[in-house]
């Protein structure tokens, strides 16, 4: 039987099949990416492949080391290697390598490609001009700024872009193919080997099971209010609307502490923290991964040591 | 406001690493001294709003949008050194978990954006509110909080950043990392920031504002603590 509130028409308005994509709409759809990121790396860690067969504490040791080789690294020869290693991970870790660009490339085009393509002009810094782009009858100098009479894309800017957007994108493919190969329980408790101290472990693993439960909540509750009257409300309603689901949602957010608290103290929770040792794989993993920590180094060495090439 | 990685030198993001460090010793001291071990759940579920909180995007003129990062209202809720615990656990997350923000970043990030914002919010907030203040003023101070203190964060950012190519410059002479210098990078931070970004964060703290002050007055720490 439908319930009589369901038979009363809609106060707001009728739904359309052309809605417009609202900015509250925006925000569920990266709240789902959150639901799906989280069920595709559970899936990814559970494969037999060779980053998952890692121990977890070098993971997370690789996790720091990495970014940070690539970031002290400035021939994009060596940046070039470093993409070939993530690829080599990536295929014998059996990961779809094109799932972690697809998000990478995003992110590079954005704070890698359009944030330092000015870089490129001899506006900010000299080069040599390959592509000019406009000319001036003389410069011009103003307060602290100069123009220079030539502006032009130079051979050097070029480089420089080139080499962040290497940089991102092979900083952030490393981080998300490790992680999603080794499940976050098994990350927080290797970050033990950081002497990140327990209380801070316990709140990074709470939260994230909160995020899902809370996006979990949060996207049942916006479905069913855009099912039942969504199209033709107007901003300020919907600002209404986002600040109400984002009290809704720390209400919820507020029953799930006081039940997870209450399930620690039925479990013998006294206050203490400690958490349960990451668990160690093969020797191997261990040789392998000093190997891969020495070819670091050496890379980092070279490229500050000696290292010349002409592009 | 995420700095990714590439844009910072070790020459900044190592004693940022180690500032971060410090200050989360000092936030966990006073926290296990002035809070109950009941309180780690909470802290989680307070990181977890912060996380949400930035996943909110707001539409701006133009046909983008813009979202809040939600370290000024959340201090002005739960206090300062929570808000710093909560952001930075947020911001640590969604760095090694969904690869925003740099690794090596990390500690930029959590100085600027949970350490910077949460005190000036939490202190603005407490100037502007005073003793027994009205809900117009209340509003007025949260509007202000969020706004300001997003600007310093931002502040801190573009000093951050734009120090690059006077630290880090290849044998070329031109900028490894970050390259725009101070007087590029001060000004366009802080004018985006000034004009639209701190606007979108003090209404946001404002609508979150509204409904804790009509749902639950009870937990505003700041007022509660004036």
């Amino acid at each position: 039987m439908i319930p009589q509130f369901l038979r009363q028409p809609n106060s707001v308005g009728s739904i359309s099949r052309k809605t417009r994509s609202r900015f509250v709409e925006k925000t569920l759809l990266s709240l789902s990416k959150i639901l799906t990121v989280s069920v595709n790396r559970y899936l990814l860690s559970s494969r037999n492949g060779f980053l998952q067969k890692m121990p977890d504490i070098i993971k997370v040791w690789a996790l720091i080391f990495f970014p940070v080789a690539v970031s002290l690294v400035n021939h994009i020869v060596f940046q070039f290697f470093f993409l070939f290693i993530i690829l080599l991970f990536s295929f014998t870790s059996k990961v779809n390598f094109w799932l972690i660009a697809r998000h990478v490339v995003i992110y590079v085009l954005i704070f890698g490609f359009l944030v330092s393509l000015p870089a490129s002009l001899n506006i900010f810094n000299e080069g040599k001009i390959l592509v000019k782009i406009f000319s001036f009858n003389h410069g011009y100098h103003w307060w602290i700024y100069n123009i220079p009479q030539e502006i032009g894309i130079t051979r050097e800017g070029m480089i420089f872009v080139g080499r962040m957007c290497f940089k991102i994108f092979n900083s952030v493919s490393f981080v998300l193919l490790v992680i999603a190969t080794t499940g976050f329980e098994n990350t927080v408790r290797a970050l033990r080997s950081l002497r990140v101290p327990h209380f801070f472990l316990l709140i990074i693993t709470l939260t994230y099971h909160y995020i899902i439960v809370i996006s979990r909540n949060l996207h049942q509750s916006f479905q069913a209010m855009r099912l039942r009257w969504w199209n033709s409300t107007q901003s300020p309603l919907e600002k209404e609307i986002a600040s109400g689901r984002i009290g809704f949602l720390f209400r919820k957010g507020w029953e799930n502490y006081e039940l997870t608290y209450k399930s620690m103290i039925a479990r013998g929770f006294t206050g203490e923290f400690r958490l349960i040792n990451s668990n160690n794989k093969s020797k191997l993993g261990y040789v392998i991964g000093f190997f891969m920590f020495a070819l670091l180094l050496l890379i980092v060495y070279i490229d500050r040591n000696g290292f010349s090439i002409s592009y | 406001m995420h700095i990714p990685d590439g844009y910072l030198s070790p020459q900044t993001y190592i004693p940022l690493y180690g500032g971060f460090v410090v200050l989360a010793a000092v936030a966990a001291k006073y926290l296990k001294k002035t809070m109950h071990a009941s309180m780690v759940p909470f802290m989680g579920m307070a990181a977890a709003f912060s996380f949400i909180i930035m996943m909110f995007n707001i539409p701006i003129p133009g046909g983008t949008t813009g979202h809040a990062v939600g370290g000024g209202i959340i201090s002005v809720l739960f206090g300062p050194w929570v808000a710093f615990v909560a952001v930075s656990v947020a911001l640590i997350i969604q760095a090694f978990v969904f690869g925003d923000g740099g690794i090596t970043a990390i500690g930029a990030n959590c100085f600027n954006i949970a350490f910077i914002m949460p005190f000036v919010a939490w202190y603005i907030f407490r100037i502007i509110a005073g003793t027994n203040p009205s809900e117009r003023r209340q509003l007025v101070a949260v509007f202000t909080a969020g706004w300001l203190s997003l600007n310093m964060a931002a502040f801190f950012t573009a000093l951050e950043l734009g120090i690059q190519p006077l630290i880090a410059v290849g044998d070329d002479g031109n900028p490894l990392y970050a390259p725009y210098p101070l007087k590029i990078a001060l000004p366009a931070m802080m004018i985006e920031h000034l004009l639209l970004f701190g606007i979108i964060e003090g209404l946001v703290s404002v609508f979150i504002y509204r409904y804790f002050l009509k749902h639950h007055p009870e937990m505003i720490a700041a007022k509660n603590r004036s």
